[in-house]
């Protein structure tokens, strides 16, 4: 099988101003996903005999993380070199990544696995995206992977918590969610990997700007209740202010053994409808 | 296995200047460190005395990482609620070629690291290495906690930090040792770049230094506060045997300190955004260990070359002067198939062991109930004495004002004499 | 009235079932919708929001040939609004590719011209202006609907279908109550710093806390101490840059109840805090405050779950 597998080194844990909206990156690196990702990928090649080929669009910092890949086993790397500063237009930004991904891409695998959003707090399209341009197959979020046979079943979440399985054609994209650990690559692997060939690209020309108006900090928007029902202002001045819901005067208890506690919580839950659902 | 002239463990400010000399003489060197990337985890107050830097760069300051340049040193002494300051500022700190800096360890870690990883030495990042390699008595190489991860090599720095493992299991370090040891708590906290600069009184990129004395209760030790461009850093340095004693918590005597009259006003409104706590090796000329043996050198807080004493708190700059030493006994050790005794010597003859012989006593001597109790207490009074307006009673005399204050804090004048005799060879 | 209009909801429809976030959708599109799926026709009527509803009955959700079947009817359309559920997120870009428009995602508004988004862990609001048409999807629970209107008769709409290779269904499993997801759960076990005592399995206690969730008919979430420490997924972090829940039960098990936590917690009927610390934000709103050792008290109940 061949397969190819996206990693993103894209910004830690962004801080944003509360009053400016400006930002501060800690540090690049893979999302949990990714590693997951790259994880299956390694996975499944062994099982298949396949090559694994470790993809990243980012600048030079973004090696290091094809380097880790290459140590942890991946048979090839490339990087799209293209800039992903941390400002509110690359963040905006969701098409263009997966268009310099397939560009460089020598054929079209058979599987391209992907995390289920970069770290700076993706959307997670660009493996859809990924699909689209190679006229793939996918399965997004996955939180599970089996073979079955010679063809991958993935387990991905759908609303309220139901679970979808899919059986996957080639070529196919599937992302994953995190979870599954990333082994840890030999000594001499690491070494190696330092002196390993990366090929780097130039990403295609035509790049597409989004036109931001403006950025800040996210304020949460006010959200729309129904208008009450009530026939008189009064009613509906109760009803808006929930003063005559019944609430259980609050109380403080304790400090209490976990026993103690527990039977607390439990008599509680039992009062006021909350039974265990045996 | 990998063979190498030196393996290097820790990439803090000594393991880094120690790989950067090695790489740069030509030697094949393998830099270990535990975190994700040099500087992830380090812990420190804030500010770098970095002349020493001259060494690794010339004109480093036009790269160096830095927050903000120290142009105001105060030292407080405070009582519950009296403060006495001596503040001193000078614009000279505040241009080329600067004296301190205060800068985020991440940034500057990993910004020495890469120096070295461009002189040719091999970062591993995320390895920790868990034992020493010996033959025939002989230090090695290292293991590591990665799949086939033994490293040979004919030098083997251990620049690991304090509390050492290395150094403890090559037998240089004692396996506890509390009383040479205290313990640092810091935050950081966030307040606005303009907020800073007007609490502190600094223009654009300059930086306070403030250390203090008299903060930390009935536990020997100091504290501090520090400008970043936009946080502060504020913290406590505590004798653990102190702490030990007191049965207080290090958070509960931060919150003290942060709470303080003379203090609080510089944070108001500022906002957490880190707390962190890391031994510190208190140092001292005399509680020095062994510093290498057969294949080894220790460099760095391993070795104790930390100089964290009530108002002291520096330790990079020292890491950095034993790590270059390090390095260059360790590449000239491996060219003429020498030996690493010419390591003490070396750092005899800088700044690092000079400062530390000169400094021996002040360890003792800041750390004494005199200096932690009764001088802040009997200083602050003094000046409230002298600056009381009593009127209609005379003012007094200063010397008889002096006296009086010394006999109430129960301070006797030969004593204070002795003191300050001791405090003028130290440092003068 | 076959003409769609300039600003349209696209929602996905699985057998009759609406996913979260679709009358959000709808109302921010100012009412117009097309559901596309299977048993369109009951979805319909299960719209709050709609004013003017179209349906294209199809016999599978797959996104690329979902794409490619709307792709020609949505050319009149400038702006197409996507709830950010699972089928959402998987059929926007497929639609923005077949119609070579530009996606917006994680869209917290949207209107005819402009659409702010979320980003940086939703911190950053971006607020991008369309230069032409755009495919945005609305993530749900940052809007709320009004008073329902009662829904409008749909209007079948002709394609033509086109099939592209697809992943193809095995099948669908339900729910299991401990990952449904948190914004319809209606009992909630929230994991703070406290639940995790020092030196601990972090991951292992939100096991846990799962495990005696589930056995109480309740999900698991989680502060962003516990999912930044990486002991609980992301999708576990409730807030206000998390997940916004709104459950009837909420019991707090070591969490302090900071206001970036409590903002996305709706209005529970009932809170239960269980935390060392009297006098804590989380307990002072809690109509219970139990003040015992979280960690204990969630490996008591765990003994008496898997004594049940
Ligand atoms: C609260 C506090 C405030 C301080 N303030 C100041 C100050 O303002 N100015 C100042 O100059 N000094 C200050 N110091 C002291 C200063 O931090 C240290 O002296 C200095 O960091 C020592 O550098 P080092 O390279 O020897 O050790 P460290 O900086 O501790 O570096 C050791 C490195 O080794 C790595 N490591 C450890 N064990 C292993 C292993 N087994 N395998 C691989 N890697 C390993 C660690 O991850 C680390 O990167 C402060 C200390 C504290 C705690
Ligand atoms: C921009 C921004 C956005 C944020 N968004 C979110 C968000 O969406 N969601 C979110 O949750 N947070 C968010 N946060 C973080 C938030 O401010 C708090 O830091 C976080 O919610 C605190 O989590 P906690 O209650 O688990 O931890 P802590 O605040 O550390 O509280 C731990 C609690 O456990 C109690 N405790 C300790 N030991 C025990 C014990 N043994 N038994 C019982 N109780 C014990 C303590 O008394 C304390 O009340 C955000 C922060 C920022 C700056
Ligand atoms: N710049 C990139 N380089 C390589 N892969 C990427 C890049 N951006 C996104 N991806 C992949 O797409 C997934 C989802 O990313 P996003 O759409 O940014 O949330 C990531 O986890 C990666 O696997």
């Amino acid at each position: 099988m061949r397969i190819a597998v996206a990693l993103s080194r894209s910004w830690q844990r962004v801080e944003v101003d509360p009053l400016t909206g400006a930002m501060s990156g800690g540090h690049r690196g893979e999302s949990p996903a990714e590693h997951a990702a790259l994880e299956h990928a390694l996975r499944l090649a062994e099982r298949t005999g396949g090559q694994v080929h470790a993809l990243t669009a980012g600048p030079v910092e973004a090696e290091e993380g094809l380097r880790e890949a290459l140590a942890a086993g991946a048979h090839r790397a490339t990087r799209i070199d293209v800039d992903t500063p941390l400002t509110p237009d690359a963040l905006a930004r969701s098409t263009s990544t997966a268009g310099a991904l397939v560009a460089a891409m020598p054929e079209t695998p058979d599987l391209v696995l992907c995390g289920d959003r970069s770290a700076d707090g993706g959307t997670g399209a660009t493996p859809a995206f990924l699909a689209a341009h190679l006229g793939a197959a996918q399965a997004l979020g996955a939180v599970h992977l089996e073979l079955d046979g010679d063809r991958l079943l993935a387990h991905r979440r759908l609303d309220g918590g139901a679970r979808e399985v899919l059986r996957l054609p080639s070529p196919a994209v599937v992302s994953v969610e995190g979870g599954l650990r990333l082994r840890r690559a030999s000594l001499p692997a690491v070494l190696a990997a330092q002196d390993a060939q990366i090929d780097v690209v130039a990403p295609p020309g035509n790049r597409s700007r989004t036109d931001v108006v403006s950025s800040g900090p996210r304020r949460p928007r006010a959200r729309e209740h129904p208008a009450p029902s009530g026939d008189t202002a009064h009613d509906r001045v109760l009803e808006l202010t929930g003063a005559l819901v019944e609430r259980t005067p609050p109380t403080v208890i304790g400090p209490l053994s976990a026993g103690d506690a527990a039977d607390e919580l439990l008599s509680y839950l039992q009062r006021h409808g909350f039974e265990v659902r045996s | 296995m990998p063979e190498v002239d030196a393996v290097v463990v820790g990439a803090g400010p000594a393991g880094s200047a120690a790989a950067l000399e090695l790489a740069r003489a030509g030697r094949s060197v393998i830099l270990l460190e535990r975190g994700p990337f040099p500087g992830a985890k380090n812990v420190y107050g804030g500010v770098v005395y970095g002349r020493v830097l001259d060494e690794v760069l010339p004109e480093w300051w036009r790269e160096v990482p830095v927050q903000r340049w120290v142009t105001r040193r105060s030292t407080m002494m405070l009582t519950e609620n009296q403060a006495l300051t001596v503040d001193f500022r000078s614009e000279d700190w505040g241009s080329a070629p600067y004296n301190g800096m205060t800068t985020y360890r991440a940034d500057f870690d990993s910004w020495l690291a890469d120096k070295a990883v461009a002189a040719g030495a091999r970062l591993v990042n995320s390895t920790v290495a868990t034992g020493l390699l010996r033959e025939n008595g002989r230090i090695v190489g290292v293991r590591t906690d990665r799949p086939d991860g033994d490293i040979r090599a004919r030098v083997v720095i251990a620049a690991d930090g304090v509390n050492s493992f290395l150094a403890k299991q090559a037998g240089l370090l004692p396996e506890k040792d509390p009383e040479h040891q205290t313990l640092g708590v810091k935050e950081t906290l966030a307040l606005p770049r303009a907020t800073i600069e007007e609490r502190f009184q600094l223009g654009g990129d300059q930086g306070a230094d403030f250390e203090i004395l008299g903060c930390t209760g009935e536990i020997p030790g100091g504290g501090f506060l520090y400008t970043n461009r936009e946080t502060v850093s504020v913290g406590v340095v505590l004798s653990l045997t102190g702490l030990g004693k007191s049965g207080r918590r290090p958070e509960d005597v931060l919150a003290d300190l942060k709470a303080h009259p003379a203090i609080a006003p510089y944070l108001r409104g500022s906002e957490l955004k880190e707390y962190s706590a890391h031994l510190i090796p208190e140092g001292g000329y005399r509680s020095m260990p062994p510093l290498s043996t057969p294949g080894m050198l220790i460099a760095g807080d391993a070795a104790a070359m930390c100089l964290a004493a009530g108002i002291w708190l520096e330790g990079v700059n020292f890491a950095l002067g034993s790590g270059l030493a390090a390095g260059r006994t360790a590449a000239e050790a491996v060219e003429n198939g020498g030996s690493l005794d010419g390591y003490k010597e070396r750092l005899e003859g800088n700044f690092v062991l000079a400062d530390h012989k000169r400094l021996q006593r002040a360890p003792g001597l800041v750390l004494s109930e005199r200096v932690q109790q009764q001088y802040p207490k009997l200083l602050c009074d003094f000046a409230q004495g002298v600056f009381t307006v009593g009127n209609p009673a005379p003012k007094p005399g200063m010397g008889k004002l002096f006296r009086d204050t010394a006999a109430r804090h129960g301070v006797r004048l030969r004593k204070l004499a002795a003191d300050a005799w001791t405090g003028l060879r130290t440092f003068g | 009235m076959n003409a769609l209009p300039e600003v349209l909801a696209v929602v996905v429809v699985r057998d009759g079932a609406l996913p979260g976030g679709a009358d959000e959708a709808v109302a921010e599109a100012g009412g117009a919708v097309l559901l596309a799926g299977s048993g369109t026709g009951r979805a319909a009527k299960e719209l709050r929001t709609a004013r003017s509803t179209w349906t294209v009955d199809t016999a599978g959700v797959a996104p690329g040939s979902l794409a490619a079947t709307l792709a020609a009817s949505l050319r009149g359309v400038r702006v197409v609004l996507l709830p950010a559920s699972p089928d959402g997120r998987d059929l926007a870009p497929r639609l923005a590719f077949e119609t070579g428009r530009p996606l917006h995602a994680g869209a917290i508004r949207c209107d005819a011209d402009t659409a702010a988004l979320s980003r940086a862990d939703d911190a950053l609001e971006v607020v991008v202006r369309f230069t032409g048409p755009v495919v945005v999807t609305l993530t749900p629970g940052v809007r709320g609907v009004g008073h329902p209107l009662s829904p409008p008769e749909p209007v079948a709409l002709a394609v033509d279908p086109v099939e592209v290779l697809d992943a193809e269904v095995v099948e669908v499993r339900d729910p299991e109550p401990e990952t449904v997801e948190l914004t319809e759960a209606a009992r909630i076990f929230g994991g703070g710093a406290g639940l995790v005592g020092p030196g601990e399995d972090g991951t292992a206690t939100m096991r846990t806390l799962t495990e005696v969730a589930a056995w109480l008919g309740a999900s698991a979430g989680a502060t962003r101490v516990v999912t930044d420490a990486g002991w609980a997924g992301h999708d576990r972090q409730i807030g206000t840059t998390g997940v916004v829940v709104d459950p009837k039960l909420y019991v707090a098990f070591g969490i302090s109840g900071a206001t970036q936590h409590t903002g996305g917690l709706g209005r529970p009927e009932h809170v239960v805090s269980i935390n060392t610390d009297p006098s804590c934000p989380m307990t002072a709103m809690a109509d219970l405050g139990i003040i015992a050792d979280a960690p204990e008290v969630l490996r008591e109940l765990d003994r008496r779950r898997r004594d049940a």
